[in-house]
């Protein structure tokens, strides 16, 4: 489809407030329209959306219309080697123009090597020239879109030697350079914190509080001593804990609730955002205390 | 398009991910271990979560994908399946939507003429379904008006349109019935040798699949191949010349011929 055809939305598109809202997976999407749930935003996987028609486009259109929308990648491979490639980049392209998204975002991450893709969210070594060699893509991305993105740091199961800096030196430098927001996903620095023993709360500190444009929360799972980022079930304590530390540290921030394997009914779905929306009013209620505390 | 920034490619970034990649599905780079810190769990096993979750994810996208060849050959089956596919034909794009467009090719390759050689048909419809789900909507239903208005002098090279998402199968296998089990909620059973043709479109509710007659598939795929009005009826054999009105009249009742276009005109509005 030439560029010309791509739809133009006919309304403005709605904001993403610092509260929470909800992975809107296919499952749900009938029971979403006809129930309308009380949340203020869904963020929905791009690549779902990619087909020329049907039900799921139309769909979008619907929920776009009531709710703040937010695109989310999986498959760019904006740390690949490979070139970028273009179809990917004309369908996003073509959906952005659609929906007219509150965010956009991607994850700091590769997914495939000589045209081999293993559709995962890969780990890249922290180094200098790795580091110029996403910023450039990032760049390239964000010109053909005609907007900026989010970058969102990946969970991860192994490091490579040779690092130079830090991963969230890398991710932060990384916004910096390319211009970019920061998708900070909360449980994926407690994933890989617990799988590389470091302290999550130093990643928090590192991140610059300023270029977060949203935050993520998800489920894991403990498999052989390893923590697997499954988005398989509720946020844990520890992680609802370092949400709140991160909130504390970056003030208001759109939350999403990610939930994408053994899908929960999306009234519990819904729950957990409300959940998201108790910790965050703590988180800042303590900070408020903080500040109090210090000025007397 | 945006000029990806060869320039800054890095050599050892680029090596690092082909053998990467190449240990995670074939196995045969260990030499990417070196480049991986233990810490506490060995470079091997930390690869074996990468392998797991590659084969978790490219297999569950062709479940999604080929539910009823997965009924009928069971989960464990399946899975040994997508994990040699994968191997073979590895996911080609970021999008897992392509996953599935080499299995029928596939299958082709290695159960023809076997006792599981009517998978390669069920493969086939279910990519065909895939590929309906895909394609683009339809801006209108075919204008009647526009179409009576058409001259007489250009009807013989009227070009009628299909609906975008319409698809013509033609099948060795009756695949018809254990699709219609699988969407009923009952056993599926194996499609047996018997041709069958089945046009495959999507409508406001999903899927549907229609079993076609020799006349159908005869006209139907000439239109969808460009023919003329007069090249589509010479697609037909010279006894049912006279069922040309009679088919038209069918496909655009249907929602099947959803525009035409002739000299001067597109899509049943005419062109300045």
């Amino acid at each position: 489809m030439s560029q010309a055809s791509a739809t133009v939305p006919v309304t403005a598109s709605r904001p993403v407030p610092a509260q929470a809202g909800i992975g809107l997976r296919s499952p749900h999407h009938d029971e979403f329209l006809t129930r309308r749930p009380a949340v203020s935003w869904v963020e929905v996987h791009s690549e779902n959306f990619f087909a020329d028609g049907g039900r799921q486009l139309q769909v979008l259109d619907a929920v776009r219309r009531d709710y703040g929308v937010s695109l989310h990648g999986v498959g760019l491979s904006l740390g690949g080697t490979d070139p970028l490639d273009p179809e990917h980049l004309r369908r996003l392209r073509r959906l952005v123009q659609r929906v007219d998204p509150a965010l956009v975002s991607e994850h700091v991450c590769w997914s495939s090597a000589d045209g081999i893709f293993l559709n995962d969210l890969l780990p890249l070594p922290y180094t200098e020239a790795a580091l110029r060699h996403v910023a450039a893509r990032v760049g390239a991305v964000q010109e053909y879109l005609g907007r900026p993105i989010l970058v969102e740091n990946v969970s991860s199961y192994l490091e490579f030697e040779g690092a130079e800096m830090t991963e969230w030196d890398f991710v932060g430098q990384l916004a910096r350079r390319a211009g970019c927001g920061i998708l900070l996903d909360v449980n994926n620095i407690y994933v890989s914190a617990e799988n590389h023993a470091f302290p999550a709360q130093n990643y928090l500190r590192g991140i610059p509080a300023e270029l977060v444009g949203e935050v993520h929360l998800a489920g894991h799972t403990a498999v052989d001593g390893i923590l697997i980022d499954t988005h398989s079930a509720p946020v844990t304590d520890a992680v609802w804990a370092l949400y709140r530390e991160a909130l504390r540290l970056l003030g208001p921030k759109p939350t999403l609730i990610e939930w994408d394997a053994d899908l929960p009914s999306l009234e519990r779905l819904v729950a957990e955002a409300a959940t998201a929306d108790l910790q965050a009013r703590s988180a800042w209620r303590d900070a408020e205390g903080g500040v109090h505390a210090r000025v007397a | 398009m945006p000029a990806s920034p060869e320039a800054v490619r890095d050599s050892s970034l680029k090596e690092l991910q082909r053998q990467f990649v190449r240990e995670v599905l074939y196995r045969d780079s260990p030499e990417v271990a070196a480049q991986i810190v233990a810490n506490g769990l060995g470079a091997e096993r930390r690869l074996a979560i990468y392998r797991t979750n590659a084969q978790e994810t490219f297999a569950l996208a062709l479940e999604a994908a080929f539910p009823l060849l997965l009924a009928c050959v069971g989960p464990k089956e399946f899975r040994s399946l997508a994990w040699a596919y994968q191997r073979a034909c590895p996911s080609p794009a970021g999008n897992l939507f392509h996953t599935g467009r080499r299995l029928p090719g596939f299958l082709a390759d290695h159960v023809r003429g076997t006792p599981d050689d009517d998978l390669i048909d069920v493969a086939r419809l279910e990519w065909a379904v895939q590929e309906s789900l895909w394609a683009a909507d339809s801006d209108s239903a075919l204008d009647l008006a526009a179409l009576a208005a058409v001259p007489a002098e250009h009807q013989a090279e009227l070009r009628f349109l299909l609906h975008p998402s319409v698809r013509l199968m033609r099948f060795e296998y009756g695949v018809f019935g254990p699709w219609e089990a699988r969407q009923a909620g009952k056993p599926v059973p194996r499609a047996v040798a018997s041709p069958e043709n089945l046009l495959v479109r999507r409508l406001a509710a999903g899927i549907q699949l229609q079993k076609l007659g020799q006349l159908d598939l005869l006209w139907l795929e000439a239109v969808q191949g460009g023919a003329s009005l007069v090249d589509s009826a010479a697609a037909l054999p010279e006894t049912a010349q006279d069922e040309l009105g009679a088919l038209l009249v069918r496909w655009v009742t249907a929602g099947v011929v959803t525009g035409f276009t002739t000299k001067g005109q597109s899509a049943g509005k005419v062109l300045e």
